[in-house]
Formats: structure tokens, sequence, C-alpha cells
């Protein structure tokens, strides 16, 4: 084989000129990294998250309904074409206080077919006693593998649960480092803290809380492609036309019951009345014996009495008659009984006398007649004396009889007493009866009634766009891919200058070997040939290795960023040859163009011209001199770095651009930062004024001491709609127009205050500028239910989060409940803040709290992921500029060599010499860096309008401190490179280069 | 003691493997004054003698004293200050700064040392008054060489080291530019060290040392230096 000798003489010329190999080595490299690496993070991220998704089973779509869901619901999705699998999942959220924290879980059946779990450690639920937690879980509480939750919680059957291990879900691959939330909540601070899993069967709900749903074909795309869109729509349409259907099975069928739960109260009611009736009639029919009976002993007692007083009244009498005889006897009651015995004593006397004495004799007869007084006596005082008996006795009787009465009145009494009780007793507890019952009454009227305004279910169908965190995950990337279309165009420009300076100087270097091949007959093209070669070895191996480090390290480096936000394991580095291929042609046709350029313009040269050593720059007087004033005050040296900076006006041409360019985008890098840094101060301390607002349920009433508490400074009540302005997502603010003020910096661009008036409404500026709306203009914009509304803009005001459209309460077309309080409070501690919110949060109309802190924590540490993709364009730019810093320094050298050794043999010390050569660097440095700053304050504003999120506005405006640092910087590596020139300067042999002619 | 003593000096290069002795031994001395020129073919080790002179070189061994000082001693900046103070330097292709005027490359020349002569006058003293507000490229070659020779001496230098001053000109440009060093030497009082391969030159020096693969062969001392004017080559 016949060697081509134009080859050897390329390969030996790389060999040979390794340091001009080098630089467009680098910069092809560098090029190629930046814009393969960039290019490549959206594609990787994406795969990745796709895969992650595919991995864990990711749902398509997801079906919420505002009355739960069903077996039957889950049949009829299955039934529908298309649909690979259908699970619904039960959930509950639950607060969980252990003695100094509490936090939100939720606890959702175990899922088998779509969402599924991925295991970390331990195993999976068996029994229904056993939970997995997700690690955050562990590691943020105290608890651990083995240990016990109690959860009290009405739809689980279990009060206690086992922690058998630790899952991670694709649901939830936000990774929030700051709170920790996983979705909002009603309860609790309103945040989910933390996400656990049992299994199904250990729920007692009779309805689903969400189902999930996968469709067929899905899977081989990827989430964001048009097929997959494609494929979930026309899935959606599907769902969308059986939802009327499903939504009318469920109103029936939860009509029916709670009808059939009305029956069965109303019954039991009825029955239980009944009964509470009956008891009731026993007891005022024993009421009414009771009182009868009390009648029939009253009417006794005076009975009683009355005989009782009759028998008084005939003692009193006898014992007057007694009393008489007495008197008349002229004895008192004492004597009788002596009276009688001394009586007694003399008839016993008379009679024995009697005796002794002859019948019929006077004596006898005296006697006798004695005696029959005396008998007659005794006989009077013996019925006296009975009378004195009869009337103690009766006195004992009446006595007794007296007791007894009062006995009988004292039952009597308490008898009536009891009697009046029970009376009582029954009218009460008939009055509570007949409330009870009309009450009763009223709740099943109120249920009935209830029952035919019962609200029909409506289904959500959501697909995975409508996920936040992928929504976010989805945004983030495409700020990154904006970014990959402007910065490596700065890089190619860069490399297209530094190749064409330094392919020049080759040629000009070589001009007598081309020169000489020329004047041997060797056709243009052969001699081209090795520049082109040399040119492209350089490019294409550079390209390559930057290519494959691009596409490694790049998406790698973005993603172990984005991975502080979003938790999606294993990344995948895809080969995406396309993307290498691209950017070393684009490499390529830049270096390897300069190097046809620059060729060809010396081909066109005679061969004799070549041959002939080029004279040297001819030394030219430069305009500044001109200005004599000026020049005269220059210093010899001065003078002489004026005249080179114009002598090598290529070079410096090319110094200056290529710093431009490098500082440029290091002052872009700094204004994206600057854009984002002060977003969430300036939106939730200077736009914001309060401190917390409250979530209130606008169907409850709202408890008129809420809000009574001394942390509270100030309240302001406010009503917060969802709406749309065509598709951007908006929020509605209406508050009373004098209140506004206290929460809400409304001013205009101009930094003048602006006030909310009657019918007509404030907008922010992005939505303004969004939909190029201007003062006086018309917004339109629809509610939830579709409702449209028009308004005159009266007022743009300043605004960096989410779109606003402010209005004054009172103006607004349909009147809403107040949903929203937001709250100006007194300072406090974390766990004063903690207690604040669960005091809010015990009422009943207050759904949820956020402080505004945590929302500037959050988004700062948003915004804080942002800040290391700067630095990742600081670092690219650093290299940049001090490949063409280093680059054309050399060149320079390179060029004048002679010079330099002139100086050297001189007798210019290694300083004077270097100042000699780097002041022109520095010189082309600083114009460089000014250049830059202007550039850079353009290319700011154009990345920064690409980059920046439809719902948030950044801030255009670039920080003196980033045009410093920006400065800085390239100065530093001014002085490195010059630094390292140094040593090249020092290692220049002057023997040899005076010698040579160049 | 002689103004410049060469004692022993070897130089050795290393070429890789090769080792190259460019002076062998070479040893000479030079009065206070005198025009020498040292004579040789190519690679004989005059031009590595004359940077060695320079304080451009450094030798591998051996003594060179100017003045009583010895040279080879120096530090890197102790020779830079050398050649900055007491050396002037003429080359074959003149080496100006092409940017600078006539005037200004002497200048460049002069604003390192405090005890110099007027750009101005030196320039005239070598018949570039009209000139010398030309760039280099505005110039002939025996005028540039003028000019390098006005920047060698406007410095006042102990020492002019000439290496083939008349290497690029024409005899008549020649001429001139010898005739310009005879005079400097013997007005200005300025020993002037010329190497050459051009054995004609010889006839004008009062000292010739001639070169031979490194060493010093024959040195000539010449009584009676012939006038530049007759000499003839």
């Amino acid at each position: 084989m016949k060697k081509n000798r134009i080859v050897t003489n390329s390969l030996r010329t790389i060999k040979r000129s390794f340091s001009r190999f080098l630089p467009l080595f680098t910069i092809s490299m560098l090029g190629v990294f930046v814009f393969a690496g960039l290019q490549s993070v959206k594609p990787d991220m994406l795969k990745t998250l796709d895969q992650f998704l595919d991995e864990h089973q990711f749902y398509d779509l997801k079906i919420v309904s505002t009355k739960g869901l069903t077996e039957d619901d889950i049949q009829a999705l299955k039934n529908i074409e298309n649909v690979k699998q259908v699970e619904g999942s039960y959930s509950v959220d639950t607060l969980i206080q252990e003695e100094d924290y509490e936090f939100v879980i939720n606890i959702s059946s175990l899922p088998q077919k779509i969402n599924t779990v991925t295991l970390q450690e331990g195993r999976l639920p068996t029994s229904n006693q056993e939970i997995v937690v997700e690690e955050n879980f562990l590691k943020k509480t105290s608890y651990k593998i083995g240990d016990i939750i109690k959860i009290d919680e009405e739809n689980l059957k279990e009060k206690e649960f086992t922690i058998v291990g630790t899952i991670t879900s694709a649901l939830y691959f936000n990774n929030d480092t700051i709170n920790q939330n996983r979705g909002t909540t009603t309860i609790g601070m309103g945040t989910i803290n933390y996400y656990t899993y049992v299994l199904e069967s250990a729920f007692k709900n009779a309805y689903m809380n969400a189902i999930f749903v996968k469709a067929n074909n899905t899977e081989e795309y990827l989430t964001s492609e048009k097929n997959y869109l494609q494929e979930v729509d026309s899935l959606i349409q599907k769902i969308e036309a059986k939802k009327p259907e499903r939504e009318q099975a469920r109103y029936d069928f939860l009509y029916q019951e709670i009808q059939k739960e009305i029956e069965v109260k109303e019954t039991d009611g009825q029955k239980e009345f009944a009964s509470i009736e009956k008891k009731l009639n026993q007891a005022k029919q024993t009421l009414n014996t009771n009182k009868k009976t009390l009648t029939d002993s009253k009417k006794k007692i005076a009975e009683f009495s009355k005989n009782l007083e009759t028998m008084k009244t005939e003692l009193e009498t006898e014992e007057k008659k007694f009393q008489e005889v007495l008197t008349n006897m002229s004895i008192n009651d004492l004597e009788i009984e002596s009276l009688l015995q001394k009586t007694n004593e003399n008839i016993t006397l008379l009679n024995q006398q009697l005796v002794t004495l002859k019948e019929n004799s006077l004596e006898y007869q005296n006697t006798l007649k004695q005696l029959k007084t005396l008998e007659e006596q005794q006989k009077n005082l013996l019925s006296l004396q009975n009378a004195k008996i009869k009337i103690k006795e009766g006195k004992k009787e009446i006595e007794a009889n007296q007791k007894k009465l009062e006995d009988f009145t004292n039952q009597y009494q308490i008898g009536q007493k009891n009697y009046q009780k029970g009376l009582t007793e029954y009218q009460n507890s008939m009055q509570a009866y007949q409330k009870s019952k009309k009450e009763f009454e009223e709740k099943i009227n109120e249920a009935k009634k209830e029952l035919e305004t019962l609200e029909k279910p409506v289904w959500y169908i959501y697909d995975r766009s409508d996920l936040t965190t992928y929504q976010d995950y989805i945004d983030d990337i495409t700020s990154i891919n904006n970014l990959s279309q402007i910065i490596p165009v700065v890089f190619f420009a860069v490399a297209i200058l530094v190749s064409l300076i330094s392919m020049n100087r080759m040629v000009e270097e070589e001009r007598i070997e081309i020169g000489t091949l020329k004047s041997l007959g060797f056709t243009s093209f052969s001699i081209l040939h090795k520049y082109l070669l040399f040119s492209s070895i350089a490019t294409i191996l550079g390209g390559i290795i930057g290519g494959i480090l691009g596409i490694i390290i790049l998406p790698t480096m973005i993603f172990n960023i984005y991975s502080m936000l979003f938790h999606v394991p294993n990344f995948k580095i895809g080969l995406n040859l396309g993307i290498i291929f691209f950017s070393l042609i684009l490499s390529f046709f830049c270096i390897g163009g300069t190097t046809i350029f620059t060729v060809e313009k010396v081909l066109k040269e005679k061969p004799s011209e070549l041959m002939r050593p080029k004279a040297p720059k001819k030394g030219k007087r430069i305009f500044l001199e001109n200005c004599k004033w000026f020049w005269k005050r220059l210093s010899f040296s001065n003078k002489v770095t004026f005249r080179n900076l114009f002598r090598y006006k290529k070079r410096g041409i090319a110094t200056i651009i290529g710093i431009t360019g490098c500082s440029a985008i290091m002052l872009c890098g700094f204004g994206i930062r600057d854009a984002i840094i002060d977003i969430a101060n300036l939106q939730f301390k200077e736009t914001f004024h309060y401190d917390g607002m409250v979530y209130l349920n606008s169907e409850k009433p709202i408890d008129s001491k809420l809000f009574e508490n001394p942390k509270i400074k100030k309240v302001v009540k406010a009503v917060n709609q969802n709406v749309k302005v065509d598709n951007i997502d908006a929020i509605l603010f209406a508050a009373k127009s004098d209140e506004i003020d206290e929460i809400v910096n409304l001013q205009n661009k101009e930094n003048r205050k602006i006030t909310l008036q009657k019918e007509s409404v404030i907008i922010t500026d992005k939505l303004a500028d969004l939909k190029k709306l201007n003062v006086g203009d018309t917004i339109t914009w629809m509610d939830e239910n579709n409702n449209s509304y028009e308004y005159q803009i009266s007022g743009i005001t300043k605004n960096y989060l989410n779109h606003y459209i402010y209005i004054d309460e009172d103006s607004m077309k349909t009147k809403s409940n107040t949903n929203s309080a937001y709250l100006k409070l007194n300072d406090m501690t974390k766990e004063e803040k903690d207690a604040f919110a669960s005091e809010l949060l015990n009422h009943e109309e207050v759904l949820n709290i956020s402080y505004t802190e945590d929302m500037l924590l959050k988004v700062k540490d948003m915004l804080t992921s942002l800040n290391k993709v700067v630095i990742i364009i600081l670092v690219l730019s650093a290299i940049l500029s001090f490949v063409v810093l280093y680059n054309l320094s050399n060149i320079n050298i390179n060029e004048r060599k002679r010079e330099i050794s002139t100086l050297k043999v001189l007798g210019f010390y290694d300083k004077e010499v270097d100042h000699y050569i780097t002041k022109e660097n520095i010189i082309f440095t600083l114009f460089g860096i000014l250049l830059g700053c202007i550039a850079g304050y353009f290319l700011t504003n154009y990345v920064i309008t690409t980059v920046e999120i439809e719902k948030a506005r950044f801030i255009h405006h670039i920080s003196i401190y980033s045009y410093l640092y920006t400065a800085l910087i390239t100065i530093t590596f001014t002085f490195i490179v010059n630094f390292v020139i140094h040593f090249h300067l020092k290692k220049i042999d002057m023997i040899a280069s005076l010698k040579s002619v160049d | 003691m002689a103004y410049i003593e060469f004692k022993k000096v070897n130089k050795i290069y290393q070429m890789g493997e090769v080792e190259i002795h460019a002076l062998n031994e070479a040893s000479f001395e030079i009065e206070k004054g005198e025009l020498v020129v040292i004579l040789g073919p190519s690679g004989a080790g005059k031009t590595t003698c004359l940077n060695i002179l320079g304080g451009m070189d450094e030798v591998t061994s051996g003594e060179v004293l100017i003045d009583g000082k010895d040279i080879t001693k120096l530090t890197r900046s102790e020779r830079i200050k050398y050649r900055r103070h007491d050396i002037g330097f003429v080359f074959q292709f003149y080496n100006l700064v092409q940017n600078l005027t006539a005037l200004e490359n002497v200048e460049l020349a002069v604003q390192l040392c405090k005890d110099h002569l007027s750009p101005n006058r030196v320039l005239n003293k070598v018949g570039l008054n009209e000139r010398k507000n030309n760039f280099p490229s505005q110039l002939s070659g025996g005028e540039q060489q003028r000019v390098a020779i006005a920047r060698a001496i406007a410095k006042n230098p102990k020492l002019l080291l000439c290496d083939e001053p008349t290497g690029a000109l024409d005899d008549k440009t020649g001429k001139q530019i010898l005739k310009l060093l005879e005079e400097t030497c013997h007005k200005e009082k300025i020993t002037i060290v010329i190497v050459t391969h051009n054995s004609a030159i010889a006839k004008m020096a009062d000292k010739i040392i001639k070169f031979k693969n490194g060493t010093v062969e024959e040195i000539q001392k010449n009584s009676k230096p012939l006038p530049v004017e007759e000499i003839e080559w």
C-alpha cells in the first residue's frame, strides 16, 4: 500500500503540536459537554421518573368521588375497553398524639396491583394488627420496627398496630426536607406528615376513598409523550361517558340507604315512644288510685275525729254530773273510796250490832234504819266509784283515740306528699316525652328533607399531571431544558473564536510548509486535508469525551440537586447517542468550518509568497496618539501596551469576546440566583403582611369567639376562590376594601399605593403580562362552576408567586361565604404556634391553618435547589474563561517570542516581562468584563424570561454584587492564567528564538 | 589582570542522549576598550561564547571574570541585572520591536538603566536623526541595524556584544555598520566583541580570537588594526 505522506505529516503534526491540539480539544470537549449534558437532562430525568413510576405500577387515572366509591364502580370501570387494571383504595387520616409532639398519618389499604410499594426494611403486614410506614416515620419519630402504634379510628377494626417494616410509595416522591408534607388534611395542623399502609381487611369503611386505573399500552410510553397523553385522554373520555351512570347509581344507593335508615329510625322511635307512653299511663293510673285512697282516709279521719269529739262531750257531761253529785255530797272524788270503806265498815258494824239486837226493838229498828241509810249511801258511793272509774277509762280512751287520730293525720300527710311528688314526676316525664317526641319527629322530617336534597355524587378524574409533585417535577425539568438551549450557544460561539485564532496561528506558523507543499504540486484540498484532519481529530476526540462526560456528569449532578426535592431513586443515564452525534456535528461544523476558512485564506496566496517569511506585523501609530494630551500623560510602557493592544486586533477581539461570553454566562448564573433568591421574601414579607392563614369551612357557622384570642392582633376575613382566566389558574381574593391593606401590600410598578375600588378589580402583574392586560381593560374569569364574570381592571399590583385577582367583597356578583381568615399574630415560639393551631383546629369550622413563616421556608427550600444549577453554570463558565484566556495568552506568547526574547536580552526582569505581556491580558479582560456585564444583562433577562415559570414572577434585577462577583471571578482567572503564563515566559529560550527568522 | 577573563570554560549541551561540547576548555582574555573579533566556522562555539559573555547562557564549568566579577556565579536575577546594566547586544537580525519607532526602541532599552545616554543623541550619532520616528518596517536593513546599535550603546554598557552584525547586510551597508562599531569603540571607549565567520572583518580588530570545535585555536594581537574603509571582502 502506498503510504500517504500527507497523513503521516498530519499525524506527526498532531503529535508535535500538542499544545495547539489541546485548546481545540478542550474547547470542543467543553462545548459538547455543556450541550450534550444539558440536552440530556430532560430526557434522562423523564425516563428515570417514568421507570420509577412503572416499577411501582403507577396509576394513569385516579378517580375520587364526593360520596365514596364502591365495588360496583370498580366492576364498571373494569368493563371499559383499554382498562388494564382497577384497584380501589381505602384510607383515613389520623392524628397520633405523643407526649411532646403530634403528627398526622395517612393510613391506606396496601395496594396489590396499582401504586405498589417497595419494601425497604422488615416485611409487609400479614394481619390486621400490622402496619408498614415510610422510612422518615422511623427517622423522625421515636418509633422503631416492632413498636406498637395506638390508633383510635372508627374506620379501623383494630386499635393497636405493630410496625413491621418500612416502604416507599411512588405516590409520594416529593422530598420535603423541612416539613414532612404528604398532602393536606382536615385534621391536626392540616398537613399529612407520614404515609402508612395496613391490609385492606383492616378497614371497616363501607366505601372506597379512591379508585386507581391503569390503561393498556401506556407503560411503553413516557408520561410526557404525546402518545401517552392521547391514550389517557381517550380513556378519560370513556370513563367520562360512564361517569353519570355511576354517579346516579351511587346516588340511588345512598338515597335508598338513607331512606331505609330513616324508616328504621322512625319505626324504632315510634316503638320506643309507645312503650314510654304505656309506662306513663300506668304511672297515671297508680297516681289516681293513690289519690282515691287518700281521699278515703281523709274521710275516715274526719269521721274518727267527729266520734272522738262526741265521746269527749259525753264524757264531759258525765264528769259534770259526777262532779255535781260530789258537790252535792260535798265530798271530792278522792274521798269516795275512804268514805265507801267507812260506810262498809259501819254496815258491817251495824250488821253485827243487829244480830245482837232484838228484832223489832227500837234499837233494832234504828239500827236497821241506820243500816238502810248506810246501805243507800254505800250504793251511791259504789255508783260514784263506778262513775269515777268510767270517767277515768273514758279519758284514757279519748287520749288513745287522740293519738290514733294524730297518726292517721300524719300518715295521710305523707301519702299526700308522695302523691304530689309522683304527680310532678309524672308531669315532668310527660313533658320530656312530648318534647323528645317532637324533636324526634322534627329530626325525622329534617332527615327526610335532607334526603330529598341529597347532593348527587360527583366523580373527579385525575391524571398524573394533576399530581402536584409530578407537575412540579415536569416544570423544573422544563426550566432546565430552557437553559440548555441558551447557554451552549455562548459556549459554541466562544469555541468558534478560539479555534479561529488557534488555527490561524497554526497556519501562519506553517505557511512555509504550505508553500512548499503547494509548490510541490499538492492540491489545495490535500493541504487543507491536513489541517482539517488536525482540527477534526481534536474536535471529535474532545467532543466524544466531552459528550460522554456531559451526558453522565451533568444530568447526574442536576438530578442529585433535584433529588433534594424529589425522591426518585435509580437515576438512569440515557445513552442519548443522537444528542452526542448532533453536538459533535455542531462542534465539527464550528471548528472545522473555521479551519477551512483560515486555510483557504492562506491557500489563496502564491507559493512564492508563502515561502518567504511573512513580514512581521508592521508597527503603526494608533489613533490615541493623535490625542496628544492623553498620550503625553502615558508612561512609556503604557504607550507600548496601548500600541500592542491595537496591533494584535484579531486576538484582542477574540480575547474580549471570549471573556465577554464567559462573564456573560457567569453573570447570567448570578442573575438567575438574584431572580429567584428573594422571591420568597418579597412575596411573604413585602407583599403579604399576614402571619397566618386560617381555612374555614364556609358551610359551617363561624363561632363569634373564634378569633377572640390574645395572640391575634388583627383578623381579616376573606373569600378565596380558585378561578380560571382562560387557561391560567388564579385566585380570586375578596375582602373588605378597607381591610385588605392590612394583609396585602397593593402597589403598582412605580411603588405607588393602589386601593381597591367598587365594581372593579386589581390583578397581579404577572397575570397582566401573560394576558396582556392593562389598567382600564376588562378581565374575564370563570369560577369552579363555570360561571363567567367580567370586571374592569382598576390597578395592577406587584406580586411574585401565583396569580391573584383582588376584589371588594361587596362588589362580588355572587355572594360567597367567608372561607378564609388572615391573621396578624403576636410573636410566638414554635410550641406556642402548635398549641395555637390545635386550639383553632378544635373549632369545627376551622379546616386548616398555615403559617406564613412555614410557607416562606418551603418556598425558599425549593429555590435553593435552583441555586445549585447556578453553581454548575458558574463552574462551566469559569472553566471556559480559563481555557479561552490560557489559550489566547499562549498564542500571544508564541507569536511574540522574538519580541519577548529581545526584552529579556535587554535585561528586563521577569516581572517586567510579565507586565509587558499580561498588561494586555488584563486590559482585554477588563474590556471583556465590561462588555460581558452588558451582554450578561441582556442574556440574563432573556434566560430568566425563558426559565421563568408561569406561576411566579422572577425578579428582573441583577444585584450589584453579581456584577462584582462576575468581575472578581474573571479577574481572578486572569491572574491565575497570568501566573501560569509567567512560567511560560520564564521558559522562553531567548537564544533560540533570537537566532531564528520568523 | 585583564578586563575580561575567560578561564577554561566548558559548555556541554545535553541533546537527548548525545552530549555536545559547544565549548571545550576555552580560555582567553580581553582588555578594556579593545575591539575583539571572534572568528570561526559555523558550530565552532563562538556564539555560545558570546552568549555566555552576555549573560544569556550558563557555563557547564569554568570561570568568566568580567571586571573582576565571576559572572558564572550569578543567580538568574543577578544575571538579568548584569545584562541590564553592563551589556549591549547587536544581532544579525536586528531584533527591533516592530511596534515601536526607532526612537522608541532606543527608549525601551534606556528606560531600564539610570546611567544612560540620551536616545536622541545616540540616534544622531548613528546618523538616524531624520528617521527616528519611523517604525522598523519603514527602515532599510542597515538603518535597522543602526537602530539596534544605538539601542545597545544608549544603555552605556561596559561591553558591546555583536553577533554577525553584518550577516544580513550587503557589503556597503555592512561596512557602514562596522565603521559605526569602530567609532563607538574608540570614541566611547566601549569594549566590543564581534562574532563573525567573515575573516576579512578580523583585520579591523585589536585582538582576534579564532575558535575551532569549541576550543580557542589561536589568539592574535593586531597592533595595527586597519580602518574599516580599507578592508575589502
